[in-house]
């Protein structure tokens, strides 16, 4: 089955064309600045890449232009968009309402309207991609598969909030987690490595670490708890977000400077993590190559591993114990130094790394880099998010059929 | 007949492309907020000597923004990159039908905007006109499409403002006040359509309650004292004097000689206080000084006091 897997942000739509269980793409590619002056198209096809520019007003626009790549004579992978078996969107939000994927139905796209007010930042950009699909492709099944759906096995006194319990009955102010479908992605892949995929036991922390980034506990393939909450600036120190921080103290802040809302949400999303700590940049790799001669890029990167760090430690004390620990992401992946400044301060666990395995695990590679006498396996692992969403909707859409 | 915004889009046009007229600081928030809302702007100075349009009077303005974390610094650099600077209204930019004046000033000031508009982009352009303290039917006697014609209030803080007045006039057709309407949305914000009565809702509330302040401390208040009290008291963002020294104290006295003549009540006569400062050109935060004075970081200190 072809599936078009579609990320629609506010001025961006990400796609690849799969055919699960295929990880490798057909084609994949980001259209940029949507309504913006200057809008372009990188599209990567039979090992060649392409950039193509035209102003594009609206997603509908977007997603035609990507339908126009995709059947193109050159650059192309299929001859009619007739070929296309399913479209698979990218979710960010599903609330209570969705635990699994879903088929796309007027029904569906009711309950997807009225869950905006929980990620106003990202759910109308998705539901624009899927309009425009159901404009352009009125035949073909649409599915959308949530990023927060992973985390909905989360106890409840692991999603509460210690608020008055009124604010999550009327408003459902609780914990979702984000970053749903790499946690679920990665502890499934692990799990089968080491042959445990079927164990209830298996007891796995997934560290998401990217411009976003989180942690989240997975018990026998299922999630326990996750750093993010109710939006994804709680948990870590992330690019350009806070993560954890005393809440009394946005108060303060607000009241010291007189700030509005919109200031303060910019402060904590745009102007705090390892930019607003290092001063230099919200990009790890930029302060890897500073850390021996700027003080900034030194601290933001051992307070970045810090609480990772605690995070992982209450995780595992939330599991009762830990079988493998997985870091992915872009800097999941690629920080060999992050992952340096942590793995020793787990060795109580019976943690050990490899240095070597941790220094070769670079460039995007899947690998395990904890030495074989190590209790807890450490992996770094290539999240796959496009291949688990057109797997869902190839078998949503599948069932649908029968 | 106004054409509609759909019928407007067949030609080509569009409001993501809109020209604002500026005569200073208001004139550029208007056009870094529609900016910042992904619009294309074109920016035209009416008064030069007192007009920076070009990159640098944005770059000092955006810094600000950013320090204060109103926006990050690429979203600062995105801003600047869709604004121009038009040298003069000769014709509009080919997509753009809107023409959105962000500049202060009286009701004859307005009037003769008005009909150089008209002359420079004819019939089919949709203004939407900023109109003080003067009801927009008044400030369109004397041009020949009316119709085209909608206030727009920008009262400060522009960029924060989660609502915008929309005024029609009493020819303004329905096709005019949705675009000016659409614009409104397209900013992020929401139209509040007010009854076209000089000064409509804020303009006419606010002179009053500035008027009651300056009385009170006319009385013996001190203006810190009165500005936190109405702060708190009524859960305002700004007292009246830090919201007085932000619009402009000349701004604020025109608004009061306007609202005096149409509405012929005194209620809106100019106080003492702000006459006097107007008179001294402390005309608030951008010259430094009005109510309050302002460091150089643009800190308020109340009056007689080095720092706050």
């Amino acid at each position: 089955m072809k599936v078009l897997v579609v990320n629609a942000g506010s001025s961006s739509i990400k796609y690849q064309l799969l055919v699960p269980p295929n990880p490798e793409p057909l084609c994949s590619g980001t259209l940029e600045k949507i309504g913006i002056p200057g809008s372009f198209l990188t599209h990567k096809a039979k090992g060649e890449k392409y950039r193509l520019d035209r102003d594009v007003l609206d997603h509908s626009q977007g997603i035609e232009w990507v339908l126009e790549v995709l059947v193109d004579s050159k650059m192309g992978v299929i001859r009619s968009i007739s070929e296309l078996d399913a479209v698979g969107h990218r979710m960010v939000h599903g609330g209570e309402k969705f635990y699994e994927p879903a088929v796309v139905t007027p029904e569906v796209m009711q309950v997807l309207i009225e869950c905006t007010p929980l990620a106003p930042l990202h759910n109308p950009h998705n539901i624009k991609g899927i309009d425009a699909c159901t404009k352009l492709l009125p035949g073909t099944p649409q599915a959308v598969v949530f990023d927060t759906a992973f985390h909905h096995t989360m106890p409840k006194y692991a999603y509460l909030y210690p608020l008055p319990m009124e604010l999550y009955e009327k408003h459902r102010y609780r914990r979702y987690g984000f970053h749903g479908t790499s946690h679920y992605y990665v502890a499934v892949e692990v799990a089968k490595k080491m042959g445990r995929e079927n164990d209830p036991n298996f007891k796995v922390v997934t560290c998401h670490l990217g411009n976003g980034c989180s942690v989240a506990a997975v018990k026998g393939g299922k999630s326990i708890d996750t750093s993010m909450g109710y939006t994804p600036v709680e948990g870590l120190m992330m690019g350009t977000r806070c993560g954890d921080v005393d809440p009394f103290l946005f108060v303060a802040i607000m009241e010291k400077y007189n700030l509005n809302a919109a200031q303060l949400s910019n402060l904590m999303n745009k102007f705090s993590g390892l930019l607003g700590i290092s001063g230099l940049s919200n990009d790890m790799r930029t302060l890897e190559e500073n850390m021996g001669k700027h003080e900034g890029a030194k601290l933001a990167i051992e307070m970045f591993s810090y609480r990772v760090l605690k995070y992982i430690g209450a995780y595992t004390a939330a599991l009762g114990g830990l079988d493998a620990l997985v870091f992915t992401g872009g800097i999941g992946t690629n920080g060999d130094v992050i992952r340096e400044w942590i793995c020793p301060n787990l060795s109580y666990l019976g943690l050990k790394m490899d240095p070597e395995l941790n220094k070769a695990a670079m460039g995007n590679k899947t690998m395990k880099i904890s030495t074989p006498d190590s209790r807890v396996e450490v992996w770094a692992y290539l999240t796959n998010e496009e291949l688990v969403i057109a797997e869902q909707t190839a078998e949503i859409v599948g069932s649908l059929k029968k | 007949m106004s054409p509609t915004i759909d019928e407007q889009k067949s030609t080509g046009r569009s409001l993501e492309e809109v020209v604002v007229l500026s005569d200073g600081r208001l004139g550029r928030e208007v056009a870094a907020a529609a900016s910042f809302c992904g619009l294309k702007v074109h920016i035209i100075c009416l008064e030069t000597e007192k007009c920076d349009c070009q990159a640098d009077g944005f770059k000092a303005d955006l810094k600000a923004k950013v320090q204060r974390w109103t926006l990050s610094a690429s979203e600062a650099k995105a801003v600047l990159s869709r604004i121009s600077t038009l040298k003069e209204l000769k014709s509009l930019p080919a997509k753009a039908w809107l023409v959105v004046d962000a500049t202060n000033g009286g009701l004859e000031k307005k009037k003769e905007l008005l009909r150089r508009l008209e002359v420079a982009c004819g019939a089919d352009v949709i203004v939407a006109v900023n109109p003080g303290g003067v009801a927009v039917a008044k400030l369109c006697a004397g041009i020949s499409h009316p119709g085209s014609v909608v206030g727009l209030r920008f009262f400060p803080p522009v960029w924060d403002s989660p609502k915008l007045e929309v005024i029609p006039g009493r020819n303004s057709t329905p096709e005019a006040v949705a675009a000016v309407s659409e614009f409104v949305k397209r900013m992020g914000k929401t139209p509040v359509v007010t009854p076209d009565i000089p000064g409509a809702y804020s303009v006419r509330s606010f002179v009053s309650l500035l008027n009651s302040a300056m009385k009170t401390v006319d009385a013996g208040g001190k203006i810190c004292g009165t500005d936190n009290s109405l702060r708190s008291a009524m859960g305002l963002t700004s007292g009246p004097f830090a919201l007085a020294d932000s619009i402009g104290l000349d701004v604020i006295s025109e608004w009061c000689e306007d609202l005096v003549r149409e509405s012929g009540s005194a209620e809106f006569s100019a106080h003492r206080m702000l006459t006097e400062r107007v008179g001294r050109r402390e005309i608030g935060f951008e010259c430094g000084k009005g109510f309050f004075e302002y460091t150089t970081d643009g800190r308020a200190c109340c009056p007689g006091k080095s720092t706050k």
